[in-house]
Formats: C-alpha cells, structure tokens, sequence
C-alpha cells in the first residue's frame, strides 16, 4: 500500500479520469455527427441535384432531338411545337445544371453545355430546313452525331455521379458503425475504470480504516500496547496518528495516575506502620504507670489516704483508657492492612454471636442488662473469623455499655434475601439525630455518652466499619435518644450449603 | 532461694518487676541488656529468666535460644516480655524456645502468679 495521497486527490483523479471519459466519448460523437451532416449535406444538396439536373438536360434535349428529327424526316408540325417547348424549357434547366456544376464539376458541366450549345445551333439550322429536304437530312446526320457525344458524355458523367452518391452513403454507413464500435468501447472503458478505480479507492480507504477501528477495540479490550500503523490516504493517517498520540497520552496519564496511587499506598503504608510503631512504643510507658499504681494500692507499700486512694483510681483509669485507645488503634492499623485476619472461610454467624455473648455476659450481669438472644442458624457466611468475633465483640460490648440498669439488649439474626441479618437492639441513650452522621467517623463519641462519662475510644464503630467493608457488607443504625438504638448488618450468605460445617 | 534472671532495657519496668520479684520471696539478677544477660545466666545459673523481647544488640529471643543451645542453660524456664501481640511475635518466641509469654501492659501481680506457676508445673 503506497503512503501518498489523500482520499479527496484520490477520488478527484478518479472522477477526473471518468471525466475525461464522457468528454472524449462526446467529442468524438459530436465530430462524427459534424461529418454526417457534411455528408448528408453532400449528398441531398450538392451530388442527389446534379444527378436530377443532369438527367433533366439529357431527358429535355433527347425529346428535343427525337422532335426535330421526326420533323425534319416527316415534316409534321406536330413534333415542331415539341421541339419549341423543350427549346423553351431548356434554358431553365441548363441554369439549374450550370449553377449545380461547380468546383470539380465544372469543367464536365461546361463540356456538357458546349456540346449542346453545338447541338441547339445544328438544331436550329435544322429547323429551319425544309423538311425531306436533302438539306434537312444532312443536318439530321450532324445533329445525331453531336447528340450521340453529348449523349455518351452525359451518361457517363450522370455514372460518374452515381458512384460518388453511393461512395458518400457507404462512408457514411462505415462511419455509422465506427462511431457505434467507438461510443461502446469508450463507454465500455469507462464503466470498467469506474469499477476498477471504486474497488481500489474502496480498499485504499477501508484498509487504514479497518485498521483503526481494530486498534481501538483492541485498547477497548486493554491491550495498552496497540498501536494503528501509519498508511494509507493522508486524510486516514492523520486519523492513526491523532489516534496513536491519544493512546500515548492515555498512556502517559496512565502511569501517572500508577506512580500517584503506589505514592499514595506508600504513604499509607509509612502512617500504618507508624502507628503501629507508636502503639508498641507506648506500652511500656504504660506498663510502668499501671504496674507502679497497682504497686502504690498494695497494702505492702503502706497505707494510703482516701484522697490519695481516690488519685490513683484516676491513675488507673485513664492508663487503662490509654490502653485501649492503643489497642483499637493497633488493631483498626492492622485490619485495614490486613495483618489482622485469621483464615478465610465459611464461617457460621451463629456460632460467632454464641462467643460474643459468653465473653460479654459477665459484663451484663454486673451491669444488670438482659440479654436476649434469638438466632436461627445455620448463618453460613464467607470471612474472615477473628475479624467477625471482633466485630460481634465491639457491637455487643457498646450495646452493653450505653444501656443503663434494668434494661435489655437483644441479638437477632436470620437469613434473608441471601444474606445473613443480624440486629443488635438496646433499650440505652440513644445516639442524638444530629450526630448520627458521624457515628463511623474515627474517634467520635456522642456528646451524650461524654456527658454521662460513659468510657470508650471512638474506634469501636470505625473497626465494625472496616470489617464490614472488608466482607463485602452493609451496617444501618436506627436511633432515637433515649430510647435506644438498633444496628442492623447485612453480609453476603455463603450459598453452597454443603460447606456449612456441621455443628 | 530461687534466683530469678530479668533483663529489660527499660529501667522503670526493670525495677518494677524486680521489686515486685523479691516481694515475692525471690532473689532477683536484673539487668540492662542481651549479653549481660547472657553472661548472669551462664556464671549464676538463674532456676528462671524473665527477658525483654525488645532490647537493642541481643534481643531477648536472640538470648533465649542461645541459651536453649547450652547444655548447662538449656533447660532453664524462660518467660519473654513482649510489646508485640502479633502471632508472629508470639510464634517467634515459643520457636525460640520461651515456657510462656506475657504481653505488655502487664499487671506485675500477673507476671508473679504465671512465673510461680511455671515454677510449681517444672517441679511436679
């Protein structure tokens, strides 16, 4: 495939061919109608005439010389009014032959008119002759004899004539056929170029553009590497070359965008880590301030004052929120990393929620909350089961904790519409309707739980949410202050029933 | 009186868990650091070991398994002191050889009744 051109020099050249075609197959049909037209011209107005005039002499002065004869033999006056009136006649049509007679014709013409001027002045000698006469009878000899040149003459000129009419309707039959042999061949020619010059126009054309559409289903499919090669008319590869740029800039933007999102995972990476770093650093800070709080509270290290009894709960209190302030720390830096996770498989929600309440259910009974529990199992779902235990952990230990003396929280849990369904409902503050919003949100406490000093980090909800997020499921929180609050979890059901295990 | 080996780099938790050791009726070797410690558990044959497992130059682990190596130490009790509650950590320790592990914050009243727990089984 050659790389010059363009599509409209491309279809301009074909058109132009095409063109030249019809104008060349014109011109000649208009030259061939131009010789015609001469010939006929010829024929009807030139040779057909003096044919007609010549025969017209020849016929006027035979009559006249078979009058003047029969005349000057018989005497009869008769055949003396003939003779007068072809005499008459005659002029007319010599004047007719005379101005028919030009160009070659003239000098036959003229030999034609000598002669029979020759004969009109015997005739009229003749005429004037006593018929029967001796006189008579000699010009009747001489008159024979001229007529008789005059006779051979004009016959042989009218042959003469024949064959040039014939002559001229031949060439113009001949030229009848060769302009019908030429106007098809050219119209032939021209319809074959026109096929030959759409097939190659076609394909110079559909090549190049077959080529691109290839390229861009190919990158659609996520072949970066495609590329359309540069061919054809100019107009397609401007196409290749616009689409080529674009795939580099693609490509470009591409990479960019890869260097900014492992930037990014760096970065995110470097602040886990660097909270993970912390959270181990201050341990043992920590285990000091306990481990020497609890050694000051032993009866061994001396009696201590009220006040100074009351100091160091406070102590104790707030190293033991610092610690679990580190712990949630540590652990939410540890699942969204996903160094927190235990094996991945099908785990029975049932018998998760059945842990969570044993470790819980001490809790509530001191804080004298009732727990009711109402599962029906089996809860196959796919995860990850220390990541669950957790979560059931969080929801039931923040349940337990906001709900005050005497009241209740109940766990539900079915299966529904392909998902496990667990509520988790408590009769506690409630979460006030303005902050509801922020309840996910790393470090938030509800200003109604600080207010009552209810303890806590802020990060219980913020790892239910990501453990949610890493299962592939979803949390709604209905709240009405004072009333109480419901968390309802949704995540995927496991559906090969068989990989439920047995319990 | 049994002799109890504890290294820790940090001298607060050091004295901490030594006070609280002789408290408990227990003679008590504390040092700083991996090769001391190394050295006090060769020339003083502690009955029990309580080790850092963060310490810079020999980590606890690292003494813990040189210690394991020695015939004359290798069957001593050994408790590691961890910062770390990943699996790992722990797994690394019990690889190295530890009886028990206690993970920091600790309570010291915690750490005495697993050591004289650890103590009453390796008599039985």
């Amino acid at each position: 495939m050659r790389d010059d051109g363009s599509v409209s020099r491309l279809l301009s050249r074909a058109f132009g061919v095409l063109v030249a075609l019809i104008v060349g197959a014109g011109l000649i049909e208009l030259a061939v109608v131009l010789v015609q037209h001469n010939t006929v011209h010829q024929l009807t107005e030139k040779v057909q005439p003096l044919e007609l005039a010549n025969d017209h002499v020849a016929d006027v002065v035979a009559g006249a010389q078979w009058a003047i004869r029969v005349y000057s033999v018989t005497g009869d006056r008769r055949t003396l009014e003939l003779y007068d009136l072809a005499r008459k006649g005659y002029a007319a049509t010599v004047d007719d032959l005379r101005a028919l007679g030009v160009g070659s014709d003239k000098a036959e013409v003229v030999r034609q008119i000598a002669l029979m001027d020759t004969w009109w002045a015997v005739a009229e000698q003749q005429r004037a002759a006593t018929p029967r006469s001796p006189e008579a009878l000699r010009y009747v000899e001489r008159a024979q004899t001229i007529f008789d040149e005059f006779s051979t003459a004009n016959e042989g000129f009218q042959i003469a004539l024949a064959e040039r009419s014939d002559k001229l309707h031949r060439q113009s039959v001949v030229l009848w056929w060769a302009t019908l042999g030429v106007a098809s061949t050219i119209t032939l020619g021209a319809a074959a170029i026109a096929v030959h010059t759409g097939v190659r126009t076609r394909r110079r054309i559909l090549e190049p553009l077959r080529d691109v559409v290839e390229v861009l289903e190919g990158r659609q499919a996520g072949d970066r590497a495609a590329r359309a090669p540069v061919h054809g008319p100019a107009e397609l590869r401007a196409v290749a070359e616009a689409l080529n740029a674009a795939a580099d800039q693609s490509d470009l933007v591409r990479r960019h965008e890869q260097q900014v999102a492992s930037r990014l995972q760096a970065l995110d990476h470097a602040k886990t880590d660097f909270m993970s770093t912390v959270s181990h650093e201050l341990r043992t800070p920590l285990t000091s301030i306990s481990g020497y709080v609890e050694l000051l509270r032993d009866p061994e290290a001396g009696e201590l004052t009220d006040a100074q009894q009351r100091m160091l709960e406070v102590i104790s209190r707030n190293a033991r929120r610092l610690r679990d302030l580190i712990e949630d720390i540590l652990t939410l830096s540890r699942i969204e990393t996903g160094e927190f996770r235990s094996e991945v498989g099908v785990v029975d929600l049932g018998e998760v929620i059945e842990r969570a309440i044993g470790v819980i259910a001490p809790a509530a009974t001191k804080a004298s909350v009732g727990l009711h529990c109402d599962v029906r199992g089996p809860l196959p779902t796919r995860g990850d089961g220390a990541q669950l235990d957790r979560m059931l952990n969080n929801l039931l230990s923040n349940a337990v904790k906001f709900t005050p003396a005497e009241g209740t929280v109940t766990i539900r849990a079915e299966l529904h519409d392909g998902k496990v369904a667990l509520t988790v409902s408590d009769t506690g503050m409630g979460i006030p309707a303005d902050e509801q919003q922020a309840l996910f949100a790393r470090f938030f406490r509800a200003t109604n739980a600080i207010h009552q000093a209810v303890p806590g980090t802020g990060l219980g909800l913020a790892i239910v949410r990501t453990i949610i997020d890493n299962h592939a499921g979803t949390i709604d929180v209905e709240s009405t202050e004072n009333v109480g609050t419901t968390v309802t979890i949704r995540l995927p059901a496991e559906t090969e029933v068989s990989a439920v295990p047995t319990r | 009186m049994t002799v109890v080996l504890v290294a820790d780099d940090d001298a607060d938790i050091r004295d901490l868990v030594a006070f609280k050791l002789e408290q408990a009726g227990f003679e008590v070797i504390a040092v700083e650091d991996g090769h001391t410690a190394l050295e006090q558990a060769r020339s003083n044959q502690p009955t029990l070991a309580v080790l850092d497992v963060s310490m810079p130059g020999l980590s606890g682990i690292d003494v813990c398994r040189m210690l394991r190596a020695e015939p004359a130490t290798a069957e001593m009790l050994i408790i590691m002191l961890t910062a770390r509650v990943q699996e790992q950590d722990v797994e690394g320790g019990f690889s190295a050889g530890a009886d028990d592990y206690v993970t920091k914050p600790f309570s010291p009243r915690e750490l005495v009744s697993r050591i004289q727990a650890l103590l009453s089984r390796a008599r039985a």
